[in-house]
């Protein structure tokens, strides 16, 4: 809850300057003219406007927003209250602007309330629904108080409301990526070393040094002389997941960065549930950089960092630069999120993987933010679109970046489909550079 | 706006004139923008005036009662337009409140205007001439506005 009562701006009826000017303007005139009929015009409007200014004492405004929660998922409602208090008896306008990341339920279309005169304090509830992931401030309470009768109001801002933080919708998933040189931490990944693990890796003739629990006897007895199972070793991965924040200011922007934190999201929950370690890095309007790490403390870090990416797409003021270094451990592999949006993203991705990172991209599809096409222009203008988006896949996979689309079934299919490509192409060396 | 288009044909078909058909259709004019743009409320109620003033002056003025429904016309389609202006939001708003102070300062310039018109009817006093009274009340009034317009713009706020 916030809750300050700066000095409110005095504002004037529109209806008192045209009193005053239609009062003086007569007065004049008469004086001039020497009609008196012209002074009996003026009178009614200095009358009223000297009624109207009779009760024109500031009135003291004070009010607080609170949210029953501040921290909830996309889609869930959340209600609050909005407490207001007065001097004496006003007519009151009550209103929540600048709302971000929600959305108005009760009251709507917007948080406003306009109260007949009375006496303050008040009350009143509301309702919004979480609309967008992020982190969020959820708005501004504003105040504008006026006298029965007075043709003077007094508006003020009187709080912000608390932040709020929208987590994404959870999104199933249950494939992983194969990281490029998996860790000495437990994990699930297979590693291509062999050593003490639990999965077979083969059966090999006994050498000095091998432990007597590792005979296989069965093998042993078959031929004759003694020979050895051979693990995997099991060892966790590096995951770095690089997310495309270039966006603009309109919905479908907006959208396709939700829709990549979300399968960002997905893929970083997957993996760090396999011990793997994951890291972020956002490059765009906004920029985010969180070295790899595994853990619970990771998760939380995670989601710190996605949320101010989805705060900075609702707010369009919002810039940020990153001032820290980057090292990029070079055993982690760099998966791409993006919905092919802005080429200096994949310029970088195919940077990285000619510096020798095994790399992959995650494409969102938002073909279908695209408003529909009414006549010819709009049909060619969209195939133009589509044709620019094959040709960045293209350059992508051209420069040995291995591409797959999230498109409406969700982020598995397209995992299963990266792993499949990133797996036949992990021993070819990239041929083109874009 | 029904108000502005009875009142402005009223003030044509009483004047009879081409002047009076033109500041008629000038005051309905400003009438219609001043339902979306609330500055221009300043010219309807001038545009009023110049209607009123225009039949008030001419040679074959109308009946004083006929003059005062003009002015309470002009006024009421003065604070109905404010109460537009103040309803130009989505928040859904009790207008009962609003609705019956316009009433009341229709009331109010009717009577006001009604008593100016018979104070001006008065002989003058110590010889002066008929209306310097009306003049001099009005004066007095806008001098006391002034007193508190300036009271009020440097009084220290809390």
């Amino acid at each position: 809850m916030n809750d300050h009562s700066a000095p409110g701006r005095q504002r004037a009826d529109p209806r008192l300057p045209a009193y005053l000017i239609g009062g003086f303007g007569a007065l004049v005139a008469a004086i001039t003219t020497g009609h008196q009929e012209l002074a009996a015009l003026g009178a009614p409007f200095l009358v009223l406007a000297a009624i109207g200014l009779v009760r024109r004492e500031p009135t003291r405004l004070r009010g607080s927003v609170t949210l029953h929660t501040d921290r909830v998922i996309e889609g869930d409602v959340i209600t609050g209250e909005v407490h207001v208090d007065w001097d004496g008896e006003a007519q009151v306008d009550i209103m929540i602007s600048d709302l971000r990341g929600v959305t108005p339920i009760q009251p709507e279309p917007l948080l406003g309330w306009s109260l007949p005169p009375r006496g303050g304090p008040v009350t009143l509830p509301f309702e919004v629904r979480a609309s967008s992931w992020g982190s969020h401030d959820a708005g501004t309470l504003w105040v504008r108080a006026r006298r029965a009768g007075g043709l003077l109001a007094w508006e003020q801002k009187l709080a912000t409301a608390p932040r709020l933080r929208v987590l994404p919708t959870p999104t199933r998933l249950d494939r992983l990526l194969k990281p490029a040189a998996p860790r000495t931490i437990a994990g699930v990944h297979l590693s291509r070393f062999r050593g003490h693990g639990t999965d077979f890796a083969e059966l090999r003739p006994y050498q000095p040094g091998d432990r007597m629990r590792d005979l296989s006897w069965s093998t042993s007895a078959r031929l004759g002389e003694p020979w050895v199972t051979v693990h995997h070793l099991e060892r966790t991965g590096t995951v770095l997941l690089f997310l495309d924040a270039f966006f603009g200011s309109e919905h479908m922007s907006t959208e396709a960065l939700a829709r990549t934190a979300r399968a960002a999201w997905a893929v970083a929950s997957v993996h760090l549930r396999a011990q793997d370690r994951v890291g972020l890095l956002a490059e765009g309007r906004t920029t985010a950089w969180l070295p790899p790490r595994g853990g619970r403390r990771a998760r939380w870090l995670l989601l710190d960092q996605l949320l101010a990416v989805g705060g900075a797409a609702e707010d369009v003021w919002q810039r940020s630069h990153r001032s820290t270094r980057i090292v990029v451990p070079s055993d982690a592999l760099i998966l791409g999120v993006t919905s092919l949006r802005s080429h200096a993203f994949l310029r970088t991705l195919l940077h990285y993987r000619r510096a020798g990172h095994t790399s992959g991209a995650l494409v969102i599809d938002t073909a279908d933010l695209l408003p529909d096409a009414t006549d010819r222009v709009g049909e060619a203008a969209r195939r133009i679109w589509l044709a620019q988006n094959d040709a960045a896949r293209h350059a992508l996979e051209r420069g040995g970046v291995p591409t797959a689309v999230v498109a409406s079934e969700g982020v598995g299919p397209a995992i299963a489909m990266l792993r499949r490509r990133m797996n036949s192409s992990r021993t070819a060396r990239p041929r083109v550079t874009a | 706006m029904l108000s502005a288009i009875v009142t402005g044909a009223a003030g044509a078909a009483l004047g009879g004139t081409a002047v009076h058909v033109y500041v008629a259709f000038c005051y309905i004019a400003v009438a219609v923008l001043a339902l979306f743009w609330p500055v221009a409320i300043a010219a309807q109620v001038v545009g009023g005036q110049l209607l009123v003033a225009n039949l008030l002056l001419g040679g074959d003025a109308p009946a004083a009662i006929v003059l005062l429904l003009i002015v309470v016309a002009v006024v009421l389609t003065a604070e109905m337009l404010g109460i537009a202006a103040r309803l130009a939001t989505p928040v859904e708003r009790d207008t009962r409140d609003d609705l019956r102070s316009a009433g009341l300062a229709a009331a109010i310039a009717g009577g006001v205007f009604g008593v100016m018109l018979l104070v001006g009817t008065l002989p003058g006093p110590a010889g002066l001439p008929s209306g310097i009274l009306a003049i001099s009340v009005a004066a007095g009034a806008c001098v006391l506005l002034a007193i508190v317009l300036v009271s009020s713009r440097f009084a220290p706020h809390e």
